[in-house]
Formats: structure tokens, sequence, C-alpha cells
């Protein structure tokens, strides 16, 4: 008899923040434009190299081509000063950009989760005293942080797991790859103080509910009540936060390299591609406004799926 | 209230000084020194500039002889400018970055308010959907992007100001509509937000039941409670304004704190970096104070004891 028996679907948190989301017309733009920029940015590369022969450090042989030529149907992005064509350039770039927005954001949240979470757990002085380090590191600028950090673990001191990944990543003996694994590394160091804030918010109001109480009734250590009861409730507020902290990572990103301490060439980054572009900025303008616009595009992107995912996640806060 | 200001005005003192050691550590971790060249320095001039620096000495001895300095607001001569004290470079340049910053800032505020209201008001309006459109976009695009295109139209393209260069009131236009676009798309988001939130409280719908018509219960009632968001903001803005400014001073020219800031930490000017630190974070804790003082004011709610 059982088999006739209507299953009634219970609509679960997550299955309603996903229809909400996809009513929010900017958010589901933004998602569709991300998903796109992702499949150019893995695929791109590789299609073009298929089909020209250009790469994103590859300098003509031939002496006159190396000048910067406009957009054409052979470069419709133009190229830069040594020749290479710009289109390969901001899709190789799109990955280093990319990269650093989810594996400084991936980074950011394991610290600042565990960091916030721990803190509003223990609570009384303990967290007092680690949420007044969390002050004080506010209170240094990052810059500060991220070229100590850079100058301390980069060359030769490089820590072998950071060689370990970029050679899975980009190929073996790439000494400035690594380098910049260790400024996705650095960044993310330097951004989880926020998050931390606003998981320990979350934790506060949690801890003192019942399901904390029977956790701990059961025996449930205290490790096992942070990070299997309460961290997953937090995931909402956590998912939120890191989208948004995806395209303020990229920014960082783009600051330092206009500062001579990020991305340097051969590799490129949208960041580093647009300072260089803003020194020829009169001359050669497409080096500047291509890949300009598609950082902006990217950015505009995740800041409007963060919203949307904050409308979807957050009930209590209605659609505006 | 008294009590309160007194014990927070107290603490700004050993967080100061926490935040100055925990900056000594970081630049005595990092390797390398302010005397470093491309040459190998023999071994007696090596020793006699660490004789004359007091490197010479064990870390305990150097930290308490930087702390005993500090603490009197000395923080010596710097390494890297030779003859010019740390207290001398910071008043010769901070005059340039405070007057970019607070434009900036307040050029922000009356943005960001003015557009975050009215798109609050009306709400799912054209101007609504348009004015946070430009708002995303604004937060989007990279200053060091904006500055130079506001260049190449307003000074390259049609000469209405300077491209570069400090001197009179034309000169700072471009440098603070550059640094202050950030801030603005930001003031008018959490404005907008922050509106919304108290255009639906229960305040508000006992000011509108007294029968106060709507220009006063927005004026005098929603406002304070629409911009608590803002006045958060207020005191991270302030810390961010000075990696602001450094793009802002290198795209103009400026001779503002932000550049000699980024200098010094990258030459190891040790004491430069540590007069700034403390200097700004001081200004940034002060910052701070005010805003959680302002929230008394501005929400009748909130207490201090």
């Amino acid at each position: 008899m059982a088999e006739n028996v209507d299953i009634v679907e219970g609509s679960s948190l997550w299955g309603d923040a996903w229809k909400r989301l996809l009513k929010n017309k900017l958010a589901v733009f933004g998602l569709v434009v991300l998903a796109i920029m992702l499949l150019l940015v893995v695929l791109g590369p590789i299609l073009i190299f298929w089909a020209t022969g250009y790469t994103a450090d590859g300098i003509p042989e031939n002496g006159d081509l190396i000048k910067s030529f406009p957009p054409s149907l052979t470069h419709p992005m133009g190229t830069d000063e040594a020749g290479r064509d710009m289109l390969a350039r901001v899709l190789q770039g799109g990955r280093i950009s990319l990269m650093v927005g989810i594996i400084s954001t991936f980074v950011s949240l394991i610290v600042g989760v565990s960091y916030g979470a721990i803190a509003g757990y223990l609570g009384g002085k303990i967290d007092n005293l680690m949420m007044r380090i969390v002050d004080m590191i506010y209170a240094i600028p990052y810059i500060l942080i991220v070229i100590v950090l850079l100058s301390v673990f980069g060359g030769q001191n490089t820590p072998r797991w950071v060689q370990f990944l970029s050679e899975k990543f980009g190929g073996a003996g790439n000494q400035g790859l690594s380098q910049i694994f260790l400024l996705f590394f650095a960044l993310g160091l330097v951004s989880w103080l926020t998050m931390a804030r606003v998981v320990r918010g979350q934790v506060l109001s949690l801890k003192n509910q019942e399901f904390i109480l029977a956790a701990k009734a059961t025996g449930v250590s205290t490790f096992g009540i942070i990070f299997r009861h309460l961290v997953p409730n937090t995931l909402g507020p956590v998912i939120v936060y890191a989208t948004l902290t995806v395209p303020s990572v990229m920014l960082t990103e783009a600051f330092l390299s206009y500062l001579g301490l990020g991305v340097q060439a051969p590799f490129a980054s949208w960041g580093s591609l647009a300072s260089d572009g803003v020194k020829n900025i009169a001359i050669f303008p497409w080096q500047l406004i291509f890949p300009g616009v598609t950082m902006a595009l990217t950015l505009f992107s995740l800041n409007f799926l963060g919203d949307g995912l904050r409308d979807a996640l957050d009930p209590q806060t209605r659609k505006f | 209230m008294l009590s309160f200001i007194l014990r927070r005005l107290l603490i700004i003192i050993p967080m100061a000084l926490l935040v100055i050691t925990l900056t000594w550590g970081l630049i005595r971790l990092a390797p390398g020194t302010f005397y470093d060249t491309d040459k190998k320095l023999p071994p007696a001039i090596k020793a006699n500039i660490e004789k004359k620096y007091g490197l010479d000495k064990p870390w305990y001895d150097q930290y308490g002889l930087m702390m005993l300095h500090i603490v009197q607001l000395d923080f010596g001569d710097s390494l890297k400018y030779q003859g010019q004290t740390v207290n001398e470079i910071i008043g010769r340049h901070l005059p340039y970055s405070a007057t970019i910053g607070i434009l900036a800032y307040l050029l922000a505020l009356v943005i960001g308010l003015t557009t975050g209201i009215i798109a609050a008001l009306r709400q799912n309006s054209l101007w609504d959907y348009g004015s946070m459109a430009v708002a995303m976009l604004g937060l989007s695009v990279p200053n060091f992007v904006f500055g130079p295109i506001l260049v190449l139209f307003f000074a390259l393209g049609v000469y209405i100001f300077p491209p570069a260069r400090w001197g009179g009131f034309s000169s700072i236009v471009l440098p603070v509509i550059t640094l202050s676009a950030i801030y603005a798309a930001y003031i008018a988001r959490l404005t907008r937000a922050g509106m919304l939130e108290v255009m639906r409280s229960d305040y508000i719908r006992t000011a509108r039941a007294k029968g106060l018509d709507e220009k006063t219960v927005l004026l005098r009632h929603a406002i304070r409670g629409g911009i608590i968001p803002v006045i958060s903001f207020t005191g991270p803005a302030l810390a961010g304004l000075l990696a602001g400014t450094v793009v802002v001073e290198r795209v103009f020219a400026i001779p503002g704190l932000g550049n000699i800031f980024i200098q010094s930490v990258l030459n190891r000017d040790e004491p430069l970096t540590l007069g700034i630190v403390a200097f700004l974070s001081i200004l940034i804790m002060f910052f701070n104070l005010a805003v959680d003082i302002s929230y008394g004011f501005l929400d009748p709610r909130i207490r201090y004891e």
C-alpha cells in the first residue's frame, strides 16, 4: 500500500533560496556572465593557440610585428608593445585573476570561519582577546602585511607546498608562478578579518539554542560542536560574504600589480594588464579598454550575484 | 557617557603600543635591511653601520630603546631621508593627503547620501535601478583606471583641469573625484539599504500615525536611523583612504603620505614606517570612538554606561 502514498516534497532552505535567486534578474545575469567568463578563460587560450598559434607570452619572430597594433581581424583586441596578441593575454590573465579571487577567498574563508567560530563559541576572556587581536590587525595597513609576507616567503624561502601547488597548476620549475601563488595566499591572509566578525556574530546567536545543548548532552567534543554543528549553520551569511570578498581581493590584486608588487611580466592578470594599459592610455587605448572592461564586467557580475545571494539566503531581509 | 569616553580614550594608548610592536615585529621578520646595496658590503663597514644604528645590540635592547623613544612621541630620524626626522616628514606630507582625503570623503557623503535617499524613496523606479547600477560600476572599476580616464577627457581632451601637479583649487578637482568615486558608490548603497530598513520600522509608522507630514517623517526621523550604516563605514573608510590615496598620488603626482609610506616599507625605513603606522592607527581609533559616540546622538535607543 505504501507505494500509493503521494510524497509531499518539503521546501528546503536551499531550494527556496535557489528559487528566490532565479527570480532576481540581475543576479541571474551575473551568474550567466560568470559562467561564460569561466568557460572562456579555461578553454579560450587553448582554442586560440589551436586556431592561430598565438599565446599570451608569444612574441612574434618577425621584427616588424613587435609593436602595438590596433584591433583588427587577426587580433580582435589588438596587440601590446611586444606584439603579443591581447586577446590571448586577456584570457590568460583572466585565469590568474579568477584564481586570485577563488584561492584567496578560500584561504580567507578557512581562516576567518575557524577563527570567528572558535572565538564566538568559547566566549568570555578568550573571545575578548581574539577579537582585540582582530581589531589590532585592522589597524595595521594590510599592504605592510602583504609586503612582509611576500618578502619573508618569497624567492628561496617559498614554502614547499606553495611550489607544489603551482607545479600542479602550471608545470614544474616555474619560479615566477610560485610567486603568484604566494600572492594568492598573502591576499587571503589579509582579508579574513571581516569574515571572522561575521561568523562570530552568527555563532554568538546560535550557541545558546537547544540543538547545541543537545549536542553537549550527548557528549560531542568542543571541536565537533564548533565544526559539525555551528559552522554549517552559519553557511548562509558566509556564502554571501565570500561572494563579496571575491571582487574585493581581485581589486586588491589589481592595486598591488599597479604598485609593481603583484603579478609581473611575462605573467598577466587583468589588473596588471590594465595598469600596463594605463601608461599608454593616450596612444594605445585598446591596451587598457579590453582588459579594463573584461575585469569591470566580471566584478560587476560578482557584485550583482553577491547582492542576489544576500536577498535569497536571508529571508528576514526580504527583497526590498 | 563620560566614563565610557574616558575608558575608550585610555585604551587607545596600549592598543597603539601593541600595534607598533606588531609592526616592528613584521618589519624585522622581512629579510633585507635599509643599507643593502647591489654589492656586498665589506664586513668592517657593515659592522660600523650596525654599531651606529644600534643593530649590534640584542633585539630586546633595540626594542626597549625604540619603545622608550616612541612613548615620548620621538620616532627618530628617517634612515633613507638623511637628517630629517620622521615627525618632520609626516608633518610635511600629511596636509596633501588630508586635504584630498577629507574633501573626497565629503564629496562622497554628499553624492552618496542624496543618491541613496532618493533611490530608497522611489524604490524600484528607473532612478533606483539606474543609480544603483552606476554605484555598482563605481565599485567595479579600479581607481588607477578611473583617474587616467578622467585625465584623458578633462585635462588632455578638453583642457579644464591640469592633468597633474599640486597648486590651486583646479589641481585638486580630478584627484578628489577619482578618490571619492568608490566611497560615493559604497555610501549610496549603504544609505539605500539603511533607509529601506528604517522606513519599515515601527517608529516611522508611529510618526506617520501622529499625522506628521512626509517631509518631517523623512528628515527628522528616518534619516537619523537610516544613515547609521554610513556612520559605521566611516572608520574603515578612513583606513582605506590611505591605500586609496597611494594610487591618486601616483596618477596625479601629489606629494602625499601614502606614497611615502609604501616607499618606506620597500626601503626598510623602519622609523618612518613605524611613525606612519602609529599615527594612522591612533587616528583610526579616534575616528572609531567618534563614530561610537555619534551612535548615541543618532539613535536614542543606543545607550552607553
